[in-house]
């Protein structure tokens, strides 16, 4: 049985601060879903529980089964049971899936796994995700399509037996028959590993086959409400706006990256 | 030594002194050459005769520092593949004069050098185009560890009338740690028209972005920067057919840089 309990948690990147005190509880056999406006600080939550070197943990905690997480490097925190299947899977040209994961499998185990067993458990994960056969062979997630890379991530998850998985939007780039694959993937894995579940959506059909036991939704770096999945439907026929006015929040704009001009860089501006 | 291949062959040489290979016309097959011992230099020469198809695989196994010379000719559509593994934790000196001599003829040479501390991997490696239609290509990978040493300088040639041929190479050093120098210099003679040349060449860090993505799936950093410096040495092991042979070196590539460190 897992818990991941997060409390109080600020977060930074840059010095400008993302999250403003975030308070979450996911235990085994749970599946949380987590929504709100872009640009508000889901994907930061999830990018902090998992160590990436680009947000700063100001202030709070976040513990797995009572063990500080902050205090674990990346590597750590993944043996401990966290994944976090990622929205922007990165390309790894040189080393093959079957590489990849056949190393991340015996780091987390004392004698490596047999050849037979991994070829037995790889074969599984693409046949489930009905992935090109191919796979172990490629490189890690070069040429892959957006679909096949969110496809990737599950079928790591799946032989990476986490404990407790967040998925930060994992059904974008997905089509309609590889959401429901996807979405069987992971409530499988649930039922059998009894695992928690954070996910990050905004596409209530995804949710809708994933069933989350709980819902919150984020604005402005705060859990501002939490609920069952009757907060779901609300949210996809209503939108977020309601949340602002019931809640008197504000949701955080998302900046639009201005265009570099020529005239920025390369030439001084005289009177 | 002097041995000549004919028709289909496969063969595996441990060597300790200079070799002299002659591939016959029109054969085709792969050599395994493990050159260790005593020696401080060792030479050693290919020669693909007409419309033999080869691929040479030569691993450093020497324990001492040492200067390896190759040298090669390839003759009228002749295609030879020929690489170098060096795994050693000792210096190394590696000097590569390719010949192409007849038309039609094709040489693809790899080199994969890791660089540990204090052990300078030095090369000069030519590859010149005698006349029309010929094609050369060098691929050249590096790892350099905390203090590695690699400096390297690959000629593609193409002389005056050897029109119609091509000289690519592609130079990747991938560094690591802190208090390494790797120095990589492509160069291209062209000394004709109508030729087609190229050359690439990166030397750098691992991407972060990279390295979080393969930390977050456990591996520890000595891991995943080990797994990022596989990719550089496997595409000469691609020269090696016997999959007994291709198991056992990616094993040790694998223990050499860190990866079975649990």
């Amino acid at each position: 049985m897992s818990t991941l309990e997060i409390k109080d948690l600020h977060v930074s990147v840059e010095d400008k601060e993302i999250l403003k005190g975030i308070n979450l509880t996911v235990h085994s056999d749970e599946m949380h879903a987590l929504m709100g406006p872009n640009g508000n600080g889901k994907s930061t939550l999830l990018a902090a529980i998992m160590g990436n070197p680009k947000y700063t943990v100001t202030s709070g905690s976040i513990e797995l089964d009572g063990k500080n997480v902050l205090e674990m490097p990346v590597d750590e925190r993944s043996k401990a049971g966290l994944f976090l299947g990622m929205q922007y899977p990165s390309e790894v040209a040189g080393v093959t899936n079957s590489d990849f994961l056949r190393t991340a499998i015996n780091a987390r185990r004392e004698r490596p796994i047999s050849l037979f067993q991994f070829i037995k458990e790889m074969d599984r994960g693409i046949r489930e995700l009905e992935m090109k056969p191919d796979l172990a062979h490629r490189f890690l997630n070069v040429g892959f399509s957006g679909g096949e890379k969110k496809r990737n991530e599950i079928v790591q998850m799946l032989m990476l037996k986490p404990g407790m998985t967040m998925l930060d939007e994992i059904d974008s780039g997905l089509d309609v028959d590889a959401l429901r694959i996807v979405a069987n993937a992971v409530l499988a894995a649930k039922e059998e590993q009894h695992m928690g579940v954070l996910v990050v959506s905004h596409y209530a059909r995804f949710l809708d086959y994933l069933k989350p036991t709980h819902a919150h939704i984020l604005v402005d770096g705060q859990i501002v409400v939490s609920g069952g999945p009757e907060l779901i439907h609300k949210v996809d026929s209503e939108g977020y706006d309601w949340i602002e006015k019931e809640y008197n929040v504000q949701a955080r704009k998302e900046e639009k990256k201005k265009p570099v001009l020529l005239e920025n860089c390369g030439a001084k501006k005289t009177e | 030594m002097e041995r000549t291949y004919v028709n289909q062959f496969e063969d595996r040489i441990d060597l300790d002194q200079d070799v002299r290979l002659v591939f016959d016309e029109r054969s085709k097959g792969s050599v395994l050459l493990f050159a260790g011992g005593s020696e401080e230099m060792i030479r050693l020469s290919f020669e693909a005769k007409a419309g033999c198809d080869v691929k040479v695989f030569v691993q450093n196994a020497f324990d001492h520092d040492v200067k390896i010379v190759l040298e090669a000719e390839a003759k009228h559509d002749a295609r030879l593949k020929l690489g170098l593994l060096d795994l050693q934790d000792a210096a190394c000196t590696l000097e590569f004069e390719g010949e192409l001599t007849e038309q039609g003829a094709d040489i693809d040479f790899y080199s994969a050098q890791l660089c540990l501390a204090g052990r300078k991997k030095k090369g000069a490696l030519n590859l010149t185009s005698r006349v029309p239609h010929t094609f050369g290509n060098m691929h050249n990978f590096a790892v350099c560890f905390d203090g590695g040493l690699y400096d390297t300088a690959a000629a593609g040639r193409i002389v005056k009338g050897a029109f119609a041929s091509e000289s690519h190479q592609e130079t990747r050093v991938l560094t690591m740690g802190k208090d390494h120098q790797a120095t990589a210099v492509p160069i291209l003679y062209i000394d004709e028209n109508d030729v087609k040349a190229s050359h690439a060449l990166t030397i750098g860090q691992p991407d972060a972005e990279q390295l979080y993505y393969l930390q977050s799936r456990g591996l520890s950093t000595k891991q995943a920067v080990g797994l990022l410096s596989i990719g550089y040495f496997k595409p000469v092991l691609s020269l090696i057919d016997d999959e007994a042979v291709r198991n056992e070196l990616e094993e040790q590539m694998e223990q050499r840089v860190g990866l079975y460190e649990y």
